[in-house]
């Protein structure tokens, strides 16, 4: 499998998961509604089942979000980031310019962000997050990281032909991505 | 109340449809996408149009869809029922506008008396937020934010988030039993801690203020 077939198969089971089964629980929220409606001593235990329903969405939610997040198939690697960084505890600085990048790219940037993230880190210490586009492909700065957590996105970048070192010294750990693209 | 309804999901519209029937509405009409709402509403009057955010045309439909409509028919209410719990598209949603507009969940108005109660406060010009995406809001801002949140008290943070819910001060007072003074006297505190201009008359926007306050985040992309 190439990379884009394999990050294109995942967009699709996220676009599946959408379409189908979480389509298919929102829609029964619906008919739970109008059962309610024929049967009025029934409505707290519909109420019950209505709330249940909207816990498996959420949780559907976080799943799709694990697969390929739909905001960043839709709205790209700015909000998708900031969305993402929102709730983290330290204070993190994302500015995404460079447009759009092919669902592979974008994907492969994304989830390193998450991991390097999610591995921990200072958290007094601003993160900063900057994703930009030379003539080569896409650029992405972490800075104020813990980077050693390179070691657990270094393959994935790889296999789209890019690379990822660490620069910027003591003062300020950076951890710099480059992946090639059109 | 005359209800127009957009989405490309047919299981969930042939439900919503049912539900609104049920809720004794009046369905003008039900299409897959924005493009043919709008031409629906240039010849159908309604008073609320619903709307899902992931529909074509591609990638948000939803979401300039509604932006023609609001041009087109300024008085025309907007609720977005919408797969996303992302705060990303609760602010684009109240970029469109902070009256006679709404943002739920698909799954969180299966109920004759919310779907009613949403859309009756849409159509009198209110704004009707998720309550749990209100809540996250509040309670998990975002990094810039959480120090000045976290300068509130647990009674203040209630009211914040009963804010963001959109509710008027009675409704807040209503549901702290409280005296809606006492409300009055705990927003006065959060502006003057969020350092928020105190202009209580204006509700939705002060919704707005304090929700776009506890989101905001440098915009440099």
């Amino acid at each position: 499998m190439t990379p884009d077939e394999y990050w294109n198969r995942r967009l699709d089971l996220e676009r599946r998961l959408h379409d189908g089964p979480a389509l298919r629980i929102a829609a029964l929220t619906l008919r739970l509604g109008l059962l309610g409606e024929k049967a009025a001593d029934l409505q707290p235990d519909i109420e019950g089942l209505q709330h249940e329903l909207h816990l498996t969405m959420q949780e559907l939610r976080v799943i799709a979000d694990q697969i390929y997040p739909p905001l960043l198939r839709k709205q790209g690697l700015g909000p998708a980031l900031r969305e993402l960084t929102a709730d983290l505890p330290m204070p993190v600085r994302v500015d995404a310019g460079g447009g759009r990048f092919e669902a592979a790219v974008e994907g492969v940037t994304y989830y390193t962000v998450c991991e390097v993230l999610e591995g921990g880190g200072n958290p007094t210490r601003t993160v900063d997050i900057t994703v930009r586009r030379d003539d080569q492909g896409l650029v992405l700065h972490l800075a104020g990281v813990d980077t050693d957590q390179v070691v657990a996105v270094r393959d994935r970048i790889q296999w789209l032909g890019g690379a990822v070192e660490i620069v910027g010294g003591t003062a300020l750990p950076t951890i710099r991505v480059r992946i090639p693209c059109g | 109340m005359r209800v127009a309804l957009a989405e490309d999901g047919a299981l969930f519209r042939d439900g919503l449809v049912m539900l609104l029937e049920a809720a004794g509405h009046e369905v003008v009409g039900c299409v897959a996408d924005g493009d043919s709402m709008v031409r629906l509403l240039a010849s159908e009057p309604a008073d609320v149009a619903i709307l899902d955010i992931r529909m074509p045309p591609e990638p948000d439909g939803g979401l300039p869809t509604a932006e023609t409509l609001r041009a087109a028919h300024p008085k025309l209410g907007l609720l977005f029922l919408s797969h996303y719990a992302e705060t990303h598209y609760l602010m684009r949603v109240l970029r469109i506008g902070t009256e006679a507009i709404g943002y739920r969940l698909k799954e969180k108005v299966g109920s004759v008396e919310v779907l009613s109660d949403t859309l009756t406060r849409i159509r009198d010009g209110e704004i009707v937020i998720e309550p749990v995406l209100a809540q996250r809001l509040v309670e998990r801002p975002s990094s810039q934010r959480r120090d000045v949140v976290a300068g509130l008290s647990a009674r203040e943070r209630q009211v914040l988030r009963l804010m963001a819910e959109g509710r008027s001060n009675n409704g807040i007072a209503a549901q702290l039993v409280v005296m809606p003074k006492a409300v009055e006297k705990h927003i006065a505190n959060i502006f003057a801690k969020l350092g928020l201009p105190a202009d209580a008359a204006e509700h939705h926007r002060r919704v707005l203020a304090v929700l776009t306050y506890l989101r905001s985040q440098p915009d440099v992309a």
